[in-house]
């Protein structure tokens, strides 16, 4: 990755490299718990995330900032010299459908799961709109904690029959 | 080293596709891998499972990656195949073959029995 920013001013390894994980931080944030928020809070958010940092992480920042948005539905444009903003045009999947992964998916898989569905979702949401996306989410979502769900049926189920099965045999023992 | 468990059929083509897919071996490749493989849809919650199922025997291991937006800011998880997972793959295959043999399909129309 070049350290080279629209303006053409080339920044220090360690200085991008730092101003890259913050970024991280910041979009996972902002990703992940950004529903319900307007174009224009989220682009608030944005400018207001760049302004709190050091000149020199800002500038580095914007090596970077074009490409990590790239793939969404996130449109950057350059505004002023100093400042960069976003249109943020992201549907989020419904969150009733996240919540119910969330109650039947094992910690550690569920961020790659709920990213992956997330995943196919834009793709859905590009080709036939939202209503229709938010559909196929939830029909993605019974869909998928059918096979998730199963092993822990029938472990109960299998319990449940010793017991029962124990219980009967207890009666015959005097 | 014989590995404790046999592999199931959905198992055996998950391990193969992260064997194939090797350092791309996420949720949404593999799946993309078996449904190209079998010409049907596989449910991600099946995959998943598999995956699960997998790794609880040691067959493979994961890591977390990087967030990325386009996936609302969550990391993907990437997986490989392990020792044991490899020694499953191949106990698998002699299994397949010791039951090919001396089997005849000749007489079998072109796709299958009409």
């Amino acid at each position: 990755m070049s350290n080279e920013d629209p303006k053409g001013r080339v920044h220090n390894d360690a200085i991008v490299k730092k101003a890259e994980r913050k970024w991280r931080a910041f979009t996972r944030q902002i990703f992940r718990h950004g529903h319900g928020l307007t174009n224009d809070r989220l682009r608030a958010k944005i400018e207001e995330y760049l302004k709190g940092l050091p000149v020199e992480e800002q500038e580095a920042t914007y090596t970077f900032f074009q490409s990590s948005l790239r793939g969404t539905d996130v449109e950057v444009y350059h505004d002023t010299d100093a400042t960069f903003t976003a249109e943020m045009t992201t549907e989020f999947p419904p969150r009733m459908g996240e919540y119910v992964l969330y109650l039947f998916v094992k910690k550690e898989y569920r961020e790659s799961l709920l990213g992956d569905l997330e995943q196919d979702y834009q793709e859905v949401l590009e080709k036939f709109g939202v209503r229709k996306a938010k559909f196929w989410y939830y029909a993605k979502v019974a869909q998928t904690i059918g096979p998730l769900i199963r092993p822990t049926l029938k472990r109960f189920f299998k319990w449940s029959a010793v017991a029962w099965i124990g219980d009967n045999i207890r009666r015959f023992i005097p | 080293m014989k590995p404790t468990k046999q592999l199931g059929d959905l198992d055996e083509l998950v391990l193969l596709a992260i064997a194939r897919l090797q350092e791309d071996a996420y949720g949404v490749s593999i799946r993309k891998r078996v449904e190209e493989a079998t010409n049907r849809p596989a449910s991600i919650g099946a995959i998943y499972a598999a995956l699960e199922r997998l790794e609880d025997q040691g067959f493979i291991s994961s890591r977390q990656g990087e967030p990325t937006a386009e996936r609302g800011g969550r990391a993907k998880r990437y997986f490989k195949v392990e020792g044991a997972g490899i020694a499953a793959l191949r106990e698998a295959d002699e299994i397949r073959a010791k039951m090919r043999e001396g089997a005849n399909l000749g007489w079998l129309p072109q796709g299958g029995v009409a």
